[in-house]
């Protein structure tokens, strides 16, 4: 009887094998579809990719096999070391340079020669700093995948409501570029005016421990101040001296200003806002705690549906500009927005070198950066924007508030980025963004606001300098 | 039964069903030798196949590359001595404020996991094996953190302490405290946290364990304690610890292999902080980011260096204060 139970014990063990080895054969084998897309499912959702894969098959008759993973970014080197079934790649923090250097990624300087429309091709059509940064030993490997918009995100039924304005400029209330006769007000005697209109019930801001939303405010100043070609220079690192603050103190300018406004002014911010959940700094946002958050344009689509529009009704502002700002000839503030997530490899879309369907993969990009397909894929994600030219784009009548400023923001703003293909970059000595070890600043300056910023600056600059020969040894 | 008399029974089975056992059937195929080493073959290849592609392959090719940068002129990665590792020394020597934090924040989890954890889930699984009021509760409610997700759970946790949404804050505030601390905002109260929340979603596993082991240790002993007078105190330090000793060091050890594996915890409570950082978290993101594989081979292997001679000994050492005892 037992050896009966032990055969059957074996037997069914040896079934679940070839069960599961089947399983796996079957799903490495050549599949019936003509392109396989693996899309990493995080902020933007799959809805996008869905109705561009669908639209792509009535075009063309290809076959197309969606897979939306949020462990993508993770899995993407094993699938390329490794070989798999996909064709095409979109997903965050793709270290395409190591790729590309190691021969595991399909060249696309054909792709870029491809026509989207009549006369225009994916390099006219592809943002040109995205474009230029996306080329490795003289070859194009990736195509920038979004161009995000970051700020602070208001409660625009809130402001309403209340009479507030949106402010134009950081502060002071003597600057010539604010006329409270207009209703213009300046960031710092906005968050005075919210604190006193609802007795400190509502604080202007509320954040998270997940400080690098305060990014897409404080490198925006950067910009404002230093202007996007000095940020040009900056990430091309051709010597240690660009991370000099007496040469260049616009970035450290910039992070005084943030300090000003939250770590010496910890009544404007709800109450340990270094220490809160991003979902906890979200629910209070949408249940008009705070009447500010730092995010970016993923905010509406991410909270759809899990807020009540009679008391949160989302929209984003242009940053205030700082004091000192550069103007143009006509004495215009320049505007300038950071392409949120383009620090070291930024959003890619890559193709694999084994793939078995390049000329389809290469054929939905090139489709994908067609106007119709650009609007198709914000009105998909709620506004995000592909890196790509929107002046032919105009947005549908259903396109809410938010959309529309995400939209006019991109459109009229001179973006930046902090991509970079410099070697310290590359072998991850230094990132652009918080160039000493990745460290932001923002929770220590909150926890201790006597801080020096100047020696902090002097200090990661004197330690860069040390460092330097050996990076590029 | 012995084999002869099981042969017997086997013969009078068969015998009654009309047959002789001279005249039965001899078994065709292989013998029953030749089976049996199949059957353990068969059984055993998955196992070893497994252990030698996920285990030996990738930590030789961990070893290899811990002597390897990546030469972007070639595409290939290519020798480079020892030059990981006198990296790795100096940045944890003083060269690197957050390789050397995270080194002593996951030295830290040695004494939490194997000083604190392990005796209260010693003291707790004893209270549970003598049927303290509520015992069966206790059980579900010490184990309740082990099988809900590890995500869900810190941000249960943090909310918990959250300065306006969690219940913690106010009822400080009721009992009159003043001045309440950022937990999560600022260092070390954020590390101290992440041991709180250790120890909290921690004490399950190890009280099942403990428990299980305990109540293994045979009723007549106990009893004999208890009428020779022996105290609740001396019972527990005295007979139910050495005798569920093995138990303990086991725990021990896993204790201090935390020192290595602890990830999750500091990603999931304090996820944009290089303050809270542990060993594994930080080959963890580093890996994701892909920047500088072979520094970060190098890294694990020297803490790996360091760190097994000390388990080793550690588990040497407490082999040495019981006797192992059969019961």
């Amino acid at each position: 009887m037992k050896a009966k139970v032990l055969r059957m014990l074996v037997l069914a063990m040896a079934l679940v094998m070839a069960l599961g080895v089947g399983l796996a054969f079957s799903a490495c084998s050549k599949a019936d579809w003509d392109l396989k897309i693996a899309v990493v499912h995080k902020e933007y959702g799959q809805r996008w990719i869905n109705a561009l894969a669908r639209k792509f098959e009535d075009e063309t008759g290809l076959v197309v096999e969606v897979e939306a993973n949020p462990n993508l970014q993770s899995e993407i080197p094993n699938r390329l070391q490794n070989g798999s079934d996909d064709d095409l790649f979109f997903s965050h923090g793709i270290t395409w340079e190591l790729f590309a250097a190691r021969g595991l990624l399909e060249p696309l300087d054909d792709l870029y020669a491809m026509q989207v429309s009549d006369g225009v091709t994916v390099a006219d059509k592809v943002l040109p700093q995205f474009a230029s940064a996306s080329q490795f030993n003289g070859h194009y490997y990736k195509v920038a995948w979004t161009n995000g918009t970051g700020g602070l995100v208001y409660n625009k039924k809130m402001f309403e409501d209340r009479g507030w304005a949106v402010p134009t400029v950081y502060s002071n209330p003597d600057n010539p570029d604010c006329d409270p006769e207009a209703g213009e007000v300046g960031l710092m005697e906005l968050c005075e005016k919210i604190l006193a209109d609802t007795d400190g019930e509502v604080k202007p801001f509320v954040w998270s421990s997940e400080t690098y939303y305060w990014d897409y405010v404080v490198f925006d100043w950067w910009a404002q101040l230093a202007g996007v070609d000095a940020i040009e220079t900056y990430t091309q690192l051709a010597s240690p001296d660009v991370f000099d603050p007496a040469a260049h103190p616009e970035q450290k300018e910039a992070l005084k200003a943030w300090k000003n406004l939250i770590a010496d002014h910890p009544e404007y911010s709800m109450e340990d806002c270094a220490g809160k959940q991003y979902t906890a700094a979200q629910m209070e946002f949408v249940t008009g705690k705070a009447a500010m958050i730092p995010c970016a344009q993923w905010l509406e689509s991410g909270m759809t549906g899990n807020y009540d529009e009679s008391t949160c009704v989302m929209d984003i502002m242009r940053t205030p500009y700082l004091d000192g700002a550069k103007k143009d000839e006509s004495g215009e503030y320049i505007p300038v927005n950071y392409s949120v997530g383009s620090t070291n490899s930024g959003d890619s879309i890559i193709i694999p070198a084994d793939a078995d369907h390049k000329d389809a993969a290469k054929q939905f990009v090139a489709f994908m950066l067609r106007d119709d397909n650009l609007k198709l894929f914000s009105e998909e994600t709620y506004g995000v924007q592909l890196a790509a030219d929107y002046s032919n784009v105009t947005l549908g009548d259903d396109a809410t508030d938010f959309m529309k400023s995400v939209y006019e923001i991109n459109a009229t703003s001179q973006k930046f980025d902090l991509l970079s293909s410099a070697l310290p970059v590359l072998q991850g000595y230094l990132s652009l963004d918080w160039p000493v070890e990745g460290v932001q600043h923002y929770a220590s300056l909150v926890a201790d606001p006597s801080t020096d910023i100047d020696a902090l600056y002097q200090s990661n600059y004197e330690e860069i300098v040390s460092e330097w020969s050996e990076w590029f040894a | 039964m012995s084999e002869a008399k099981a042969a017997a029974t086997a013969a009078e089975k068969l015998q009654k069903g009309g047959q002789s056992a001279e005249n039965a059937p001899k078994r065709k195929g292989l013998d029953r030798k030749k089976r049996k080493a199949i059957f353990i073959c068969v059984m055993l290849a998955f196992p070893l196949v497994q252990l030698f592609v996920f285990w030996f392959l990738v930590n030789v090719n961990t070893v290899v590359m811990s002597f390897q940068e990546f030469d972007w002129l070639s595409g290939k990665y290519i020798f480079n001595g020892f030059k990981n590792f006198i990296r790795v020394f100096e940045e944890i020597g003083g060269g690197s404020a957050v390789t050397r934090r995270t080194v002593i924040n996951s030295v830290l989890y040695f004494p939490v996991t194997c000083f604190i954890s392990l005796p209260l889930s010693i003291l707790f699984s004893y209270f549970l094996y003598k049927k303290v009021p509520g015992a069966a509760a206790f059980r579900v409610i010490f184990f309740l953190p082990s099988i809900i997700p590890v995500a869900v759970l810190t941000m249960t946790f943090s909310f918990s302490f959250d300065a306006t949404l969690g219940f913690v804050n106010p009822i400080l505030r009721a009992l009159g405290v003043e001045n309440i601390p950022s937990w999560f905002g600022r260092y070390p109260n954020n590390q101290i946290m992440i041991f709180a929340y250790c120890i909290w979603a921690g004490l399950g596993t190890n009280i099942v364990l403990i428990s299980g082991a305990i109540s293994r240790i045979p009723v007549e002993i106990m009893e004999y304690s208890k009428l020779e007078g022996v105290g609740k105190a001396r019972e527990l330090f005295q007979i139910a610890i050495p005798l569920v000793w093995p138990t303990i060091t086991t725990t021990f050890i896993l204790g201090c292999t935390s020192v290595f594996t602890v990830m999750m915890q500091p990603l999931m409570l304090t996820p944009s902080t290089t303050d809270t950082y542990t060993i594994a978290l930080m080959i963890y993101n580093g890996v994701l980011n892909g920047r500088n594989l072979p520094y970060l081979s190098a890294f694990g292997l020297a803490m790996s260096v360091i760190g097994v001679p000390i388990i080793l000994l550690i588990k040497w050492a407490l082999g040495k204060v019981y006797a192992d005892v059969e019961y």
